[in-house]
């Protein structure tokens, strides 16, 4: 629209306003008068209005589908009191238009599905919530949604009965057809040989258990107290290490005992041999024993990630370090040298000087001679 | 003054406290035990501590809360932080209230005049009610009905001021949360109530809401007691799916009451979704019901396997005997909910007539609204649980003699509301005789 249609309302209107209300002609039959008060539409108003002609349909009409988009169909694929079965699509939508009601569930794109066979109820329920509108299913056509206040849902079981079938658990086989074992386990008794360490940590229990079981004594000082507390905390500690060294060596002797156990199968070509899974547990990570490792705490985790981390650069680590050494013996090695050469230079000088004068005593002692001589 | 002499400043202290406790002590305690209340004849008989004597820790050991045992492991010196145990070491022969806290001691006293004023308008009021009730009505501009709306606002105002009497105590406090309050006394009801309101009472009014109790079984339902289960010594949360072999034993229930005085209890346990494929819908079935069970807010514990057994104490009768929850294999899961009802009036139900009416065939179609008008009670409280078919479930229904282990159910299936669709394709279209010449290609395919 431009600028001076959509200015002629407001420039009608100042018109209007500078108008005097009553008229200044004289009116005489009372006619004439009521057709001066009355609002006259038809000519007055029409600048007002900024008409419009038939000339140009109204937008949209010729407005066309769009090909370039795939329809997504959406809306209602049931009517009310239409027949349903669990699983049919009763609305498809962009969101939560409608809401899941009575015996209705809302998929995972907003889309209404039956969960009964029924019949659908388009229904809003204030009691639940003031505004939204939901769709049910009842199993009789006659019922009214939503239900009143109180009143027990109503449900079928939407079951058949059967014969139960009873699964008997499928044991694998121990043996071939041919009578040969399919799987054979070779054990190994790894005996860890009790170390000194643990005969005086046995030692160190028996000995800490002993005075635990007295009976507290009485405290008569502060400074008892405190004695008390620091021998007791002593002693749990001394508990807590030998109970902690028991544990690693049985573990380690679990370990052992685990890594020493093969299990051999018998493969396709009659041959047993271990599982190339197996095999590759065996080898494991870089710096890992497979199946030790125990993520129980955080910072045993951290731990083993330090250890493998270490693992694998070792030898990175190594080479630097002997660089650097390399480095160090050759600073040495050459500090060593410019101290030595100065050693040789002084004496040298040492030398040279010792010489001059020696030189020196010799001219002297020839001039002196040729003086006596002279 | 040195870190060290800091730190060992209390210990010290103490210690030098309990060298002196020969001598007459110097520091004034309060006059009387704080929260010993004054007996009260509306209330039941409740247990004064001696109000010479203060709490100490081998008072504690008669409490019922814990066992001898277990006070031994918690007041042990051996066990704890060594902070712990050296404060246990040297304090443990200072009653609570003495603690050499002056800022402690200085609340006390605030209190304790605080008390002093509520127990002043107890007795104030008290007098008003009997006033009241000797006056004659007709002197009341109201007439009755006025004397009678007096009289309960003024009994309200005085339980109110009761409370508000010990609210404060810090020993109240104490023994509440130790578990060792009397119950006869409304501070202790209140506290307890308050406790259970804050998150038990929330769960419980959850689960009715989302397990459809409301309003499947009852049109509303709103719980004033508290109503905990155990199954085999196991506390069990409400709603909880459970293994069959965990309930085929009855629960035992840990119950609260938060109102005073004795009442009869009946005990109700339903499972509210046993399939009925003759009707094609679900209907009720009765699982316990016990009834005339004697109850106090000082009771806590009510083990269902031993009612109407002539050893149990607590009194009660058992109309229909424990039967346990089971569910069909295939059938969606059962609820199994617990109902505690009281009696109205205090009347006796006929226990025998209640077997007659539920147990056995009766069972079933067991309806809790129907028990509830037809005898007279009330629904107080409430707890659920649930139960699904699982590898135990045949087994014991076949140890109980329930039939029907051997049947399994399935999901009905429903035919398709479209037609038959035209079969498509080259083959398809060349079956005609038109195309008679092509049959040994479209025929006896495959």
């Amino acid at each position: 629209m431009n600028l001076i249609q959509l200015r002629r309302p407001l420039q009608r209107a100042a018109v209007g306003g500078c108008q005097p209300l009553t008229p200044l002609v004289r009116t005489s039959s009372l006619a004439e008068r009521f057709a001066q008060l009355r609002l006259d539409v038809a000519s007055g108003n029409a600048a007002v209005e900024g008409r419009r002609y038939a000339s140009v349909k109204a937008q949209g009409a010729y407005r066309l589908t769009n090909k370039k988009t795939i329809p997504k169909k959406m809306g209602a694929k049931k009517t009310g009191d239409q027949y349903v079965i669990p699983g049919n699509i009763i609305y498809k939508q962009r969101g939560t238009i409608w809401h899941p009601g009575e015996n209705t569930i809302m998929g995972r794109d907003h889309t209404i599905h039956a969960a009964v066979a029924g019949y659908v109820k388009y229904y809003r329920d204030p009691a639940r919530h003031p505004k939204r509108q939901y769709i049910g299913v009842v199993f009789d056509k006659s019922d009214t949604l939503p239900r009143p206040v109180g009143a027990p849902r109503k449900r079928k079981t939407g079951l058949v009965a059967g014969p139960r079938k009873v699964i008997e658990p499928i044991e694998p086989d121990a043996i071939t057809a041919s009578g040969i074992p399919l799987m054979v386990t070779r054990h190994e008794k790894v005996e860890v040989s009790a170390t000194p360490e643990a005969v005086t940590a046995k030692a160190m229990t028996v000995e800490a258990t002993e005075p635990a079981s007295e009976t507290p004594r009485k405290i008569t000082e502060p400074s008892s107290v405190i004695a008390a507390l620091l021998e007791e905390r002593n002693r749990s500690r001394a508990i807590h290490d030998a109970k902690k060294r028991e544990l690693r060596a049985k573990e380690e002797q679990e370990l052992a005992e685990r890594k020493s156990t093969r299990v051999f199968r018998l493969h396709e070509n009659y041959a047993y041999r271990e599982t190339n899974w197996e095999l590759g547990r065996l080898i494991g990570d870089a710096g890992v024993v497979q199946g030790t490792e125990k993520t129980s705490s955080r910072k045993r985790k951290f731990r083993n990630r330090r250890r493998r981390k270490n693992a694998v650069y070792t030898k990175v680590k190594q080479g630097a370090l002997d660089r650097v050494q390399r480095r160090i013996e050759y600073r040495q090695f050459v500090v060593a040298k410019r101290i030595e050469r100065a050693a040789h230079a002084a004496e040298h000088k040492k030398k040279l000087a010792a010489k001059k004068a020696a030189n020196r005593a010799k001219a002297n002692a020839e001039a002196r001679d040729k003086k006596v001589d002279a | 003054m040195p870190r060290s002499q800091q730190v060992a400043r209390p210990i010290v202290r103490s210690l030098q406290q309990s060298c002196s406790a020969a001598v007459p002590q110097t520091r004034s305690i309060a006059a009387r035990q704080f929260s010993s209340t004054a007996s009260r004849n509306d209330e039941g008989t409740t247990q004064q501590p001696a109000a010479s004597a203060p709490q100490r820790l081998s008072d504690i050991v008669t409490g019922s809360h814990w066992t001898p045992e277990q006070l031994e492991k918690l007041t042990s010196h051996t066990m704890g932080s060594r902070r712990r145990r050296a404060a246990l070491a040297t304090s443990s022969d200072i009653p609570f209230e003495q603690m050499p806290y002056q800022c402690f001691q200085e609340a006390r006293k605030i209190v304790n005049e605080d008390r002093q004023e509520k127990v002043a308008k107890i007795i104030a009021e008290t007098e008003k009610i009997k006033r009241i009730e000797a006056a004659n009505a007709s002197t009341f501009r109201g007439g009755e009905s006025y004397k009678q709306k007096r009289l309960v606002s003024l009994r309200a105002y005085v339980e109110e001021l009761k409370i508000l009497a010990d609210i404060n105590d810090p020993l109240v406090k104490r023994r509440f949360e130790d578990g060792m309050g009397d119950m006869n006394k409304p501070i202790y009801r209140y506290l307890a109530d308050r406790r259970w309101r804050a998150m038990d009472y929330k769960i419980i009014v959850q689960r009715i809401n989302q397990f459809h109790i409301v309003p499947d079984l009852l049109p509303k339902f709103d719980p004033t007691m508290d109503v905990k289960m155990s199954f085999r010594g196991q506390p069990i949360r409400p709603g909880t799916t459970l293994n069959s072999r965990v309930t085929e034993v009855a629960p035992t229930l840990k119950m609260q009451v938060f109102d005073k005085g004795e009442r009869l209890l009946s005990v109700v346990v339903l499972d509210a979704d046993v399939p009925d494929l003759d009707l094609d819908t679900f209907t009720r079935r009765c699982h316990y019901l016990a009834t005339n069970i004697p109850w106090d807010p000082t009771k806590k514990h009510l083990p269902l396997r031993q009612i109407g057994t002539p050893s149990f104490q607590t009194g009660g009768d058992l109309a229909v005997p424990w039967l346990p929850p089971f569910a069909q294999k295939g059938s969606p899961y059962h609820r199994l909910a617990i109902f505690i009802l009281v009696h109205n009036a205090n009347e006796k139900l006929d226990a025998a007539k209640l077997k007659q009416m539920y147990d056995g065939a009766g069972r079933e179609h067991f309806s809790i609204k129907s028990l509830r008008d037809k005898f007279n009670l009330d629904i107080v409280g409430f707890n659920l649980f649930r139960s699904e078919w699982d590898e135990n479930t045949a087994a014991v229904m076949e140890r109980h003699g329930i039939p029907g282990a051997d049947i399994e159910f399935k999901q009905q299936h429903f035919k398709s509301l479209k037609g038959p669709r035209k079969a498509r394709g080259w083959e398809a279209k060349r079956q005609k005789p038109k195309y008679k010449s092509l049959w040994k290609y479209t025929k006896r395919i495959a």
